[in-house]
């Protein structure tokens, strides 16, 4: 056996072998340490899009997608409603200010009264809602009538009716 | 679905986006290109793709989906959810950014015999970004890909098609129009050259045709929710998804 193979045997031993509660209790990742773990945030979602579009720039200081996804929505109007104003500034919106409280904070707004929810009402956000389109609307002024749809306008597959309502993987 | 070959200059696009891929088809090194440049993409599997909250009669739905372009025909053994995250939808009754309730998601081991745990909606022991904890109340359990109930909740965690669509990429897709506009009002190039254009396509490309993501899809009654958030049963509340990783 050269040295190679007896590392190999080695760390397969030790990986299969001895990965044991008894022998390696670190190697166990269930759960029981978890139950007093404490967890950081590293991302977050509400409205969609909203960090892809007004954070886009990678090079440039001032934007960080990753510094945005550790914050949480409670400080996103000191944060971020200056930087937002300017960027929908820049696609002609009518009233950047009306716009960012809009959208900010970024969370999800939902009606529990609503039969139906529509994301183009700002409640809710059903899995046929064109997020994109939506948002562009919202964001782009009535000047840029071109930017106002991405011109895909559906899902590739279609949804259930039924829970889990996704289709299933490809 | 995307080209074999233009899969490293798609993902360099996508990580320039904040989307970098769990692609687990692609050669390590490849993977690694863009891979350290942000802390929040290092696992794919705790990256957010998108947030779903809508009404379906007397339940709303909460679905989070995370692990953006997964490998179309991975094998659960590959895909699967980060034991040591936490998935959590963060429920707010007035707006003010803090979280009044949380379902709170977690999972033990890996692979195909994941399973999923699933807490609240309740009251958070720690608001906030850091520092969450578990909430007490006992937890609803099952496996991994598979649809169970309790506590009044029905759960689904596991793969599925990716339901958003987008032309994200190349000319004339959101990127470009992103890329002209932020060049515009800079004054400094921003993204690539060979894509900076203020318009789309027309039709465009759905580019998240043929993805997958992994799902994880929480049913619960509106009057739970009402009662948790101590809001009226037809009130309007407002929700934020996270992912958190163990300290």
């Amino acid at each position: 056996m050269n040295v190679s193979n007896r590392v190999s045997t080695l760390a397969f031993a030790a990986a299969v072998g001895l990965c044991t509660p008894v022998f390696f209790p670190a190697c166990n990742d269930n759960d029981s340490d978890s139950e007093n773990a404490s967890f950081t945030q590293v991302d977050r979602m509400g409205i969609p899009a909203l960090n892809t579009v007004f954070n886009h720039p990678k090079t440039v200081s001032g934007f960080s997608k990753t510094l945005y996804n550790q914050r949480g929505p409670d400080s996103d109007l000191v944060n971020y409603k200056a930087q937002f104003k300017t960027v929908l500034g820049a696609v002609a919106n009518a009233d950047p200010e009306a716009t960012v409280l809009l959208l900010l904070p970024d969370e999800l707004p939902a009606k529990l009264g609503s039969a139906t929810s529509d994301f183009a009402a700002l409640d809710g956000r059903k899995l046929e809602d064109d997020a994109a389109d939506i948002a562009l609307t919202v964001a782009v002024g009535p000047t840029l009538p071109a930017l106002h749809s991405d011109h895909v306008n559906a899902n590739d597959t279609a949804f259930s009716a039924e829970f889990p309502f996704l289709a299933g993987p490809h | 679905m995307i080209p074999k070959k233009n899969v490293g200059k798609f993902r360099s696009v996508l990580c320039r986006l904040g989307l970098c891929l769990f692609v687990t088809a692609l050669p390590p090194a490849a993977f690694a290109a863009d891979h350290k440049d942000s802390p929040d993409t290092d696992e794919g599997n705790l990256d957010i793709t998108d947030l779903y909250v809508f009404s379906r009669a007397d339940s709303m739905v909460f679905v989070m989906n995370v692990a953006p372009f997964l490998t179309p025909g991975a094998a659960t053994t590959t895909a699967f959810f980060n034991p040591n995250g936490l998935y959590q939808f963060k429920l707010d009754k007035e707006r003010d950014g803090i979280e009044d309730a949380v379902i709170q998601v977690r999972f033990n081991g890996t692979g195909a015999t994941q399973t999923a745990e699933v807490r609240g909606p309740e009251a958070p022991v720690v608001k906030g970004t850091a520092k969450n904890v578990l909430l007490a109340s006992g937890p609803t359990s099952g496996q991994f890909n598979t649809v169970f109930q309790g506590n009044g909740l029905t759960v689904f965690t596991g793969p599925r098609d990716d339901p958003f669509f987008l032309h994200l990429l190349g000319d004339s897709s959101l990127t470009s129009v992103l890329n002209a506009a932020y060049s515009a009002a800079l004054k400094v190039p921003v993204g690539d050259s060979s894509a900076q254009s203020l318009a789309f396509s027309n039709p465009g490309t759905d580019d998240f045709k043929g993805a997958n993501i992994l799902s994880i899809v929480v049913e619960v009654p509106k009057s739970l929710l009402a009662q948790k958030l101590g809001i009226a049963a037809d009130a309007a509340f407002y929700t934020w998804a996270t992912t958190s990783k163990k300290n």
